[in-house]
C-alpha cells in the first residue's frame, strides 16, 4: 500500500531531509514512526501525502507512483490518505459538525448525504453529543477526535498522523490512540509519527519504524530489526541504506527487540543476505478492508 | 455556489482590504479612463482637421474649360478623392477679399485679377496620410494645365506625427496602468490567500481539487475588476461633467463611445480574472509537489 524505494529528499536550502529510505507498509497495518524532532518523520509523511516529491527513489501509495503522478491526480490520492495534524487545524468559527461538513463539501460529497455522514463520523469518534460545539469549547482530546473524523470524511484507506498526541495530556492521548487502534482494527492502515516513547513502549506488538538524521535506522518488522536493502524494480542491484539498529525508542518488551548498541552511526556492515526484500507487516495487522 | 459565496464572503470578511483593492483598481483605471477621454477627443479633433486636408492645383491662365472639365471628371473617379471643387478666378478674388481683410484695399484697386483658378481635391478617409496626399499631388501635377500644386506637406506630416504620438502615448500609458492594475489585483489575491491560508491548507489536505480551491479567488478577482471598472467609468464621467460645466473651452468635449466603455469594463474584469488566476496558481502551487 505504501512503499518507499531508496527514497531521498534534499531541500535546496536545508539539505537532505531523508536519505535512501526503503520500507513497505501493507494494507491494514499499524506502524509507529519514531525519531527525534528533525529526524525526518514529517518529511516522510509529506512524501506519502505527496506534499513533496522525492529527489531520488520512488514513493508508491496505492496505485500512485511519485515518478509519474500527475498534478491533477494528487487530490484524488489525498482523499484516500487521511491526515491528522498535531495542532488540529480546525476552523475555529465552525462547529464540530461544520468542520466535518467543510471537508465533505470541498471534496464534492452530495449535500443530501451530509447529515447522515457527519452523524456517523462523530459517532465513530465518540463525539455525537458535541456536534454543535465550537473548537474553542472542546478539550484537546475532543478537538483531535474532530480532526480524525474530518480525516475520515473521504473514507480513506490510510491514515497518517503527525504527532497526534503531542499536544494532549496522557489520558486524552490514550483515548486518541485507542481510536486509531479501533480504526486500524476496522481495516485502515495507520502510520503514526510520534516521539512519545511511553506510548510506543506500551504497545510492543505494533510495528516501529525509526528514523534518525533522515535515515531509517530501525524497523521492528525487518529481520532482527535491521533495516535491509530493498530491491528496486528493474534495478535490483542498487545498494541501500547502511544497516544500523536504532539507539533508542525501540520497543523494550517484545521478544523480537534487537540488541541495540549505543554506538554512533557507523558505516554499513555487510548486508544480511537473508534479509527480506521488503519488510513484513506487524503480526497484529488486521485483514485488509479492500484493495485500493 | 460555494465559490461565489466564498468570493463574496472573502470580500465581506475583509471589507477594508477588498474596498482598498477595488478603489486602487478603480483609481488606476480612472487615470486610464481620463487618458482615454483625452485620446478620444484628440483623435476626434485630429480627424476633424484631417477632413480639411486638401490638395490644391492652380491652373495656367490658358487652361481651357473643356479640358478642365474632363480632368475634373477623371479626378472624381480617383479612390483617394472624396470631393473635387473648382474655384474660378473670380471666386478666388472674392474669397481673397473676404478672407484677407488687411489686403482688401489692394484687391479693390486691381484692374486685372491676378489670382489663378484652382481645383481643390478633398481626400477620402484612409487616404489622408502624407504618402497618399503626396501621391494625389503628383497625379495632379501630371496635367499640363496645372501650374502649381500645394497641399501643406509640413503641416500634414506634423498632423500625422501628432496622431502617432497620441497613439503611442495611449499604448504606453494604457499598458502601464493596466500593469499597475494587474499588480494590485495580484497583491490583493495574495493577501486574500494569506487571510484564508488555514482553510486552503485544510482543503488541500482533505483532497479538494486545485480548480475548486482557486475558483473563489478568481471570482473575487472578477468582482474586484468589474467593480473597479465601473467605479472608473463613474469617476471619469464625473470628471467629464465637471470639465464641461466648469471650465471654458471644454464645452465641445466629447464623451467616450459606448463600445469603449463596455470594452474598458470587460478589460478590467478580464484583468481581474487573469491577475487572480496567475497569482492564485503561483501561491497555491507550492502545495502540489508535481
Amino acid at each position: 500500500m505504501i512503499r518507499f524505494i531508496n527514497v531521498s529528499k534534499v531541500y535546496p536550502r536545508t539539505g537532505a531531509a531523508v536519505s535512501d529510505i526503503s520500507f513497505h507498509i501493507k494494507k491494514g497495518e499499524f506502524a509507529f514512526l519514531t525519531g527525534h524532532s528533525g529526524a525526518g518523520k514529517s518529511t516522510l509523511l509529506k512524501l506519502i501525502h505527496f506534499q513533496t516529491l522525492p529527489t531520488e527513489g520512488q514513493v508508491q501509495v496505492s496505485r500512485y507512483h511519485s515518478d509519474r503522478i500527475k498534478r491533477r491526480d494528487i487530490p484524488d490520492l489525498r482523499r484516500r490518505v487521511g491526515f491528522v495534524f498535531q495542532d488540529f487545524k480546525l476552523l475555529e468559527r465552525l462547529t464540530a459538525s461544520e468542520n466535518i461538513g467543510f471537508a465533505l463539501e470541498v471534496t464534492g460529497t452530495p449535500r443530501r448525504d451530509f447529515d447522515a455522514k457527519i452523524q456517523r463520523l462523530l459517532g465513530q469518534v465518540g463525539l455525537a453529543a458535541k456536534s454543535r460545539s465550537l473548537p474553542s469549547e472542546l478539550s484537546g482530546g475532543e478537538r483531535q477526535r474532530v480532526v480524525i473524523a474530518r480525516a475520515l470524511a473521504t473514507d480513506p484507506l490510510i491514515l497518517l498522523a503527525d504527532e497526534p498526541t503531542g499536544n494532549l495530556d496522557p489520558r486524552a492521548a490514550e483515548g486518541v490512540f485507542e481510536l486509531f487502534r479501533s480504526l486500524n482494527q476496522m481495516g485502515m492502515a495507520v502510520l503514526m509519527a510520534t516521539h512519545d516513547t511511553e506510548l510506543v513502549r506500551k504497545n510492543p506488538t505494533m510495528r516501529v519504524l525509526e528514523v534518525e538524521h533522515g535515515r531509517l535506522v530501525y524497523d521492528s518488522a525487518a529481520n532482527g530489526g535491521k533495516v535491509a536493502p530493498v530491491a528496486v524494480p528493474n534495478d535490483p542491484g542498487k545498494p541501500s541504506t547502511p544497516v544500523r539498529p536504532a539507539e533508542n525508542l525501540a520497543p523494550s518488551t517484545p521478544s523480537s527487540t534487537p540488541v541495540r548498541p549505543a554506538s554512533p552511526v557507523r558505516p554499513a556492515s555487510p548486508v544480511d543476505p537473508s534479509a527480506p526484500g521488503t519488510t513484513e507487516p506487524a503480526s497484529n495487522a488486521p485483514t485488509p478492508r479492500e484493495a485500493l | 455556489m460555494r465559490p461565489l459565496r466564498d468570493a463574496l464572503a472573502g470580500l465581506k470578511r475583509a471589507p477594508l482590504l477588498g474596498g482598498l483593492s477595488i478603489s486602487a483598481i478603480g483609481l488606476s483605471l480612472v487615470i486610464l479612463g481620463l487618458f482615454g477621454l483625452s485620446a478620444h477627443n484628440i483623435g476626434t479633433a485630429i480627424s476633424d482637421v484631417e477632413r480639411r486636408v486638401e490638395v490644391v492645383g492652380y491652373l495656367l491662365e490658358d487652361a481651357g474649360s473643356a479640358r478642365v472639365d474632363i480632368a475634373r471628371q477623371e479626378m472624381e473617379s480617383y479612390p483617394e478623392v472624396e470631393e473635387v471643387r473648382y474655384v474660378s478666378k473670380t471666386e478666388a478674388l472674392l474669397n481673397a477679399r473676404r478672407d484677407l481683410v488687411e489686403f482688401s484695399d489692394v484687391y479693390e484697386e486691381l484692374r486685372v485679377n491676378p489670382l489663378p483658378a484652382s481645383i481643390h481635391l478633398r481626400l477620402s478617409e484612409g487616404f489622408r496620410s502624407p504618402e497618399a496626399v503626396a501621391g494625389v499631388a503628383a497625379r495632379l501635377r501630371g496635367y499640363d494645365f496645372i501650374e502649381d500644386v500645394r497641399f501643406g506637406e509640413a503641416w500634414v506630416e506634423q498632423l500625422f506625427a501628432l496622431r502617432r504620438l497620441a497613439a503611442g502615448g495611449a499604448t504606453i500609458l494604457g499598458g502601464s496602468f493596466a500593469l499597475v492594475a494587474v499588480l494590485l489585483i495580484g497583491t490583493s489575491v495574495r493577501m486574500a490567500i494569506l487571510a484564508r491560508s488555514e482553510e486552503i491548507e485544510i482543503m488541500q489536505t482533505v483532497g479538494a481539487t486545485e480548480s475548486y480551491i482557486q475558483r473563489p479567488f478568481v471570482i473575487e478577482g472578477l468582482i474586484t475588476g468589474l467593480l473597479g471598472g465601473l467605479i472608473a467609468v463613474g469617476l471619469t464621467r464625473l470628471a467629464y461633467s465637471i470639465l464641461r460645466s466648469r471650465f471654458e473651452g471644454f464645452d465641445s468635449l466629447v464623451w467616450l463611445p459606448d463600445s469603449w466603455i463596455l470594452l474598458g469594463v470587460l478589460a478590467a474584469s478580464g484583468l481581474g480574472v487573469l491577475a487572480a488566476a496567475f497569482s492564485v496558481r503561483r501561491e497555491l502551487g507550492r502545495a502540489y509537489a508535481v
